[in-house]
């Protein structure tokens, strides 16, 4: 194995320089549907003349008919893709709207493409805790890749562009929550960015005020957390750290007065984000487990949920 | 293959600097235009553009809108094929447009830039000024060999804006086309649509709420005729494809504008035809005779920002 090749296979480089001589065509496979209950299964299936690389992800839902408080609708609403490449879901559980994704203007770009088979079938699959009826709509931008050898494709396929979810569940007044989660025993996984949109959706949710306020009255500002890796036995910072000033959001809540004052800015109220990204990644060996320990002063009853992205390495 | 001007031009001994122009306007005053003219003394490589459409009225809704289009003498070409609206062209500071590839400018270049305002009957009445700022990098014009520069000069920042014909309510299949200049290729890097994004987000919502209409996202896809090549596999969302520059200060949609965009650009041919074709898939007509909440949004273009190359 070549540097090049261990450069990728560790997660360091997006892609070998070889793939360059491919021959590559820009892309962009998506679906939608209209006034659908949830939950449900979207699917697109891939060209068969052609592998692709997926490099951003774009997904947009919203409730038809009388508008819903668009913060519970967002944190009750989750997404999940799998594609049969690889057989695997690209996150351990499905995650709500703004980490998982973002929209055109804001695109959640895959740091690490995925490479997928001709015809391989992407499935979205998306939940909602809000009856009603939804309009959904995806798109994956790629490149159409031509001329793989199955070595090759082999290779690429010994990563995976991946999110591994942690939630604590609610949480009272000075309420501590530890959570722990083995990740998965085939794998590496590379943490390189950082997210926790429905801590966001759920701060403005309960109290009709901004995240980052001092005198809130609920978790946002009061709520801290740290990353416990066991198998290392070491920490991600130094101390706990506030989710405001460490996690992302690819769509993130406007201030809430707007969506009470004005019904006009009722649908697509979200402001776009990014992620946060760690400068050095974060190493999790395979079978490790890893510990979310978050204290809130103030009562959260939807509890902290963070978002891990990175890359799973099978090698 | 278009070349990496910043690569070519790194080695060169260069200072930050930044040519503005500003135009103030009347209550009323539609359409404007001047020149600037760039020093004599250096090259000018335009890295990024900002501008913004400052008014003086507060606490009204909005609705203006302005559309701009600039040319320069360096090769006599225009920068894009129609005026494009303020949000597709540029940034602000907090949010700039950088070029993905940056466009390079003889010495002594005139730009010229002209605009309107959307219709008087369909603006608020006060004064405005409009200011438009080119940042970049000045290149001490002896330094660099004229052979380079007259490579670096084929090829230049554009945007095609292909525009969305006007659509009853639940119209399909409505198409429009435009055809790329004989004289170079075309180089697709990013998709925009501010003015798309704008209507989505607050006609469509307005109503869905207040008339509980039945509203959903348009929907299209673009077509080089030539290639027999479709962008997308399906008519997607234009929400989804489309990226934004900054919008107006009471639309506090985007806190980071931004765009999707092609890591490999798609190519097309000069001579091409390019095709959209569009989906209004809801209960409100798109049609600015019909609806008169598109005062202000209208026209509505999909911008194919790139390079163009001449061959």
């Amino acid at each position: 194995m070549n540097k090049e090749e261990k450069a990728y296979l560790t997660g360091r480089i997006p892609l070998p320089e070889w793939i360059k001589s491919k021959r590559m065509v820009p892309y962009v496979y998506g679906t939608y549907a209209q006034n659908q209950t949830l939950p449900k299964t979207y699917s697109v299936q891939m060209d068969d003349d052609s592998y692709f690389l997926v490099d951003s992800v774009c997904i947009a839902i919203y409730q038809q008919g009388s508008p819903v408080n668009l913060y519970t609708y967002y944190i009750n609403t989750l997404f999940q893709i799998t594609d049969t490449t690889q057989g695997r879901p690209w996150s351990n559980a499905a995650l709500t709207f703004g980490d998982v994704s973002g929209m055109g203007v804001s695109p959640r770009v895959l740091k690490e493409p995925n490479i997928l088979f001709p015809g391989t079938i992407m499935r979205i699959y998306a939940v909602s805790g809000n009856a009603g009826f939804n309009n959904f709509y995806a798109a994956f931008f790629g490149r159409k890749v031509y001329g793989l050898t199955s070595g090759e494709v082999q290779f690429l396929n010994a990563r995976l562009s991946y999110q591994f979810s942690l939630a604590t569940g609610g949480m009272n007044v000075n309420g501590k929550a530890s959570f722990t989660d083995a990740v998965y025993k085939d794998s590496d996984f590379l943490v390189k960015r950082l997210l926790g949109s429905s801590n966001y959706y759920s701060a403005v949710d309960n109290l009709t005020e901004p995240p980052f306020q001092n005198s809130q009255s609920d978790g946002s500002t009061g709520m801290t957390f740290n990353i416990f890796s066991q198998k290392a036995q070491k920490y991600m910072f130094n101390q706990p750290v506030p989710f405001a000033h460490i996690l992302g959001s690819y769509t993130q809540p406007v201030i809430p007065w707007i969506q009470t004052i004005s019904p006009t800015y009722g649908q697509g109220n979200l402001t776009f984000g990014d992620a946060y990204h760690l400068k050095k990644p974060f190493l999790v060996k395979a079978g490790d487990a890893l510990e979310v320990q978050a204290q809130n002063l103030y009562l959260n009853p939807e509890g902290f949920s963070l978002v891990l992205d990175g890359v799973r390495m099978f090698q | 293959m278009i070349s990496n001007i910043r690569k070519n031009l790194n080695s060169f001994a260069s200072k930050p600097y930044a040519y503005s122009i500003s135009f103030p306007l009347t209550s009323g005053q539609q359409s404007f235009s001047d020149t600037l003219q760039l020093d004599g003394n250096s090259y000018f490589l335009v890295e990024s553009i900002q501008a913004v459409h400052s008014f003086t009225q507060s606490g009204v809704l909005v609705t203006e809108n302005v559309f701009i289009q600039i040319s320069d003498t360096t090769r006599g070409q225009p920068w894009s094929n129609v005026p494009i609206n303020i949000s597709d062209l540029a940034g602000l500071g907090p949010m700039p447009k950088k070029l993905k590839s940056p466009t390079l400018l003889y010495p002594n270049t005139v730009l010229s830039v002209n605009g309107y305002r959307t219709p008087a009957s369909f603006t608020v009445t006060g004064d405005a000024t409009i200011y438009i700022v080119f940042y970049g990098r000045k290149i001490e014009s002896s330094l660099v060999p004229l052979g380079l520069a007259e490579t670096l000069k084929n090829q230049m920042f554009f945007q095609y804006a292909l525009q969305v014909p006007d659509m009853a309510a639940n119209a399909v299949a409505q198409t429009e086309t435009i055809q790329l200049f004989n004289d170079s290729k075309f180089y697709c890097q990013t998709l925009l649509g501010s003015m798309l994004h704008r209507y989505q987000s607050l006609i469509l919502a307005q109503h869905r709420i207040t008339a509980s209409e039945l509203v959903n996202d348009v929907l299209f896809n673009l077509r080089d005729q030539g290639k027999n090549y479709n962008f997308f596999n399906q008519k997607l969302s234009a929400r989804l494809v489309l990226g934004s520059g900054p919008l107006p200060a009471q639309y506090p949609v985007f806190l980071k504008p931004g765009s999707t965009w092609f890591q490999e650009p798609v190519v097309m041919e000069r001579n091409a035809i390019l095709l959209g074709e569009f989906d209004n898939p809801s209960n409100v007509s798109m049609d600015p005779l019909v609806n008169t909440d598109l005062i202000g949004f209208y026209p509505f273009h999909v911008v194919l920002e790139g390079i163009r190359e001449f061959v």
